[in-house]
């Protein structure tokens, strides 16, 4: 599953049209959309650092991110403030206003803690840091004051750090990205809802491809145990029947049929032969554990 | 159907993290000559990347990045219990390097670090420092290729180069200072660029094709680790041969007897320092964590033996593999050229 965390419904609505995304109204603290695949989940935060935590929290624990065999990722998209190290009159020519990026490294301003989501995957955005604040960004001008020299550039929210650590409880920083659009650099209140609508409509076409590549990518690493197939499962269980094992010798005989499984020896036909000579099923646990010595021999 | 994987990842080095104290080192600024395109992002420390929680080794394996650092704290640490010490006393190990460009799926460095990603310590003056305090006290045997393959990063470290000139200049003959420098690596050029140094050792490791085609993903193909063996040797360097891990498959007795005979018809055994012989082994903790990061490695899944906190092959299984292997081998190498871990 695909988690989307916007701040506002402005945000979000490019994303509730291009996907068809559907309201599930069993929510009732967030607005919450989901596709009919069940591979797209968006929900709505509100703005600042608490409601975007609480939104991640509930979410993930909603759907169990991070618990299941299939690959989940969160994407925390939306708007942003772009902070230069021009002068207020340069800055006002040099606005990106419209620029999609894909944040590499975000800042908490009110802790000075950093954190870097994973970057492994092709894109075609530009990356830029971003520094998570508690107020919009007109309202500390000193906010370019505490973050250091290292960078020209910065992308200024209010919600990307705080999304992060809460998604930390229950993914990886592989398995998040912050994909913000500068809207402003300073004059957040001027922005008005139609024109951030407008800024995220005008990335979706990047965005839905980075979705979609996301989507495959997620497919093919969804790694599942071996001995998961329900046959396999069946099969297992009736030998640790048949062996009459305790917990421990379950688990040694199950590692022995997964090693088979993936080195390709026919564990299977072994099984059958000692069915067939009368050494299986056994009659206790002690000769459960002689026959399970044979069958260790004979599969390696 | 074409595999997405590779398409989808961002090549090797995409981003490089540098700790902003040592961002003006000599040695970060000619690593970073190295990757003209790469994203540069600062860092305080680098275990606020590479020890991030709930990282992926082996999808960020898939697209290493690169973190430079300076390392602090201990820098020479005691040798292993689980490694080969080849009768030396006073057996230390460092790591400059931490993590390795080659994917071998045994490979313990997969339970050890949390990250997939690579550290470079670029301080390494201050470990050479370290080294010679050692060696005022006593003669040292220093593995710096253990959590790495130094060699595979020469083109873009230029360590193993440090590392000779280094030991060129411990000259006191009664507290020497012998170097392994362990390695998949077959390059050549490496051999033909440089002279050997007294007291560097290189490790080659080898393994059966299959093996090599089954688990040490990246790595070059046995013909070109003997090509490169053989043209070490024949330029005067010290090369150890390690047939260590031996990994087991069910017809392991035929791979590792065509193994030996492809090294005997390519390499001068009497001109080896010695060799290692060793069933694949390591420790617990790692091999948890191994298994469950790749379910799907049948070397990682094989159901091992535990003794006292480290999994191996059965007695009876490594008696054999070790067995054969040495037999084989004591026709070309004198016996007390031979090494076995235990």
């Amino acid at each position: 599953m695909i988690y989307i965390v916007t701040a506002m419904y402005a945000e979000a609505h490019p994303f509730i049209t291009r996907f068809q995304l559907k309201k599930d109204l069993s929510h009732t603290h967030f607005q919450v959309f989901l596709d009919g695949e069940g591979s797209l989940c968006l929900i709505i935060s509100g703005t600042g650092s608490l409601p975007a935590a609480a939104a991640v929290s509930s979410i993930c624990t909603e759907y169990k991110a991070g618990s299941s065999e299939s690959a989940d990722f969160l994407l925390n998209v939306g708007v942003c403030g772009q902070i230069g190290k021009e002068s207020v009159q340069d800055r006002k020519k040099a606005c990106q206003t419209g620029t999609l990026f894909l944040c590499n490294k975000i800042s908490e301003l009110s802790t000075g803690k950093t954190f870097y989501p994973d970057l492994l995957y092709r894109h075609s955005f530009v990356e830029a840091q971003i520094v998570t604040g508690p107020r919009p960004y007109t309202q500390i001008p000193s906010a370019k004051n505490n973050l250091g020299e290292e960078a020209d550039f910065y992308l200024y929210d209010m919600e990307a750090a705080a999304v992060y650590q809460a998604g930390s409880y229950y993914l990886g920083p592989h398995q998040m990205s912050f994909l913000k659009i500068v809207s402003d650099n300073g004059n957040c209140q001027d922005v008005t809802p139609r024109q951030i609508q407008e800024l995220v409509g005008q990335n979706m076409e990047s965005i839905s491809q980075y979705i979609t590549g996301l989507k495959a990518i997620l497919r093919e690493e969804s790694q599942s145990d071996i001995l998961q197939s329900r046959p396999a499962q069946a099969a297992y269980e009736k030998l640790c029947l048949a062996l009459h094992c305790s917990s421990t010798m379950a688990g040694a005989l199950r590692q022995h049929l997964r090693y088979c499984a993936l080195s390709g020896v026919d564990y299977g036909s072994v099984v059958e032969e000692m069915y067939r000579e009368g050494k299986l099923p056994c009659k206790d646990k002690r000769e459960g554990k002689q026959c399970f010595e044979e069958l260790k021999k004979r599969l390696l | 159907m074409k595999s997405l994987r590779n398409d989808y990842y961002n090549p090797f080095f995409s981003h490089i993290y540098v700790e902003k104290a040592v961002r003006n080192h000599p040695r970060t600024k000619r690593i970073l000559q190295n990757f003209p395109r790469a994203a540069v992002i600062l860092i305080d420390h680098y275990k606020d990347v590479f020890c991030r929680k709930g990282q992926n080794f082996i999808l960020q394996q898939c697209s290493q990045n690169l973190i430079l650092a300076a390392k602090q704290g201990t820098l020479i640490y005691p040798g292993a219990p689980v490694c080969q010490d080849f009768g030396n006393e006073n057996f230390y190990y460092t790591s400059c390097v931490m993590n390795c460009v080659y994917d071998c799926e045994y490979c313990y460095l997969k339970g050890m670090y949390p990250s997939g990603n690579m550290v470079v310590f670029v301080n390494l003056e201050d470990i050479f420092r370290e080294v010679k305090k050692l060696l005022e006290e006593r003669a040292v045997y220093l593995c710096i290729s253990y959590d790495t393959d130094l060699l595979a990063m020469e083109p873009i470290t230029g360590y193993v180069k440090e590392w000779n000139a280094f030991a060129q200049t411990q000259t006191d003959p009664a507290k020497t200072l012998k170097i392994e420098i362990r390695t998949k690596s077959a390059d050549c050029l490496f051999w033909q660029r440089h002279l050997p140094a007294a007291g560097i050792i290189y490790a080659i490791t080898l393994s059966p094709q299959a093996v090599i085609d089954a688990c040490e993903h990246k790595t070059p193909s046995l013909a070109r680790r003997l090509a490169s063996a053989r043209e070490a040797l024949q330029r005067g360097f010290s090369v150890r041969l390690c047939f260590d891990p031996m990994i087991y498959c069910r017809d392991w007795k035929q791979q590792y007897g065509e193994m030996l005979r492809q090294v005997f018809a390519e390499i001068n055994m009497d001109r080896i320092t010695d060799v290692s012989v060793g069933t694949f082994r390591v420790s617990q903790d790692y091999l948890k964590k191994m298994r469950k990061t790749r379910p799907g490695s049948a070397v990682v899944q094989f159901p091992y033996q535990n003794d006292n906190g480290v999994y191996h092959y059965s007695k009876e299984l490594t008696e054999q593999m070790e067995g054969f292997l040495v037999e084989l081998l004591k026709k070309k190498v004198p016996e007390e050229k031979i090494f076995l871990w235990q």
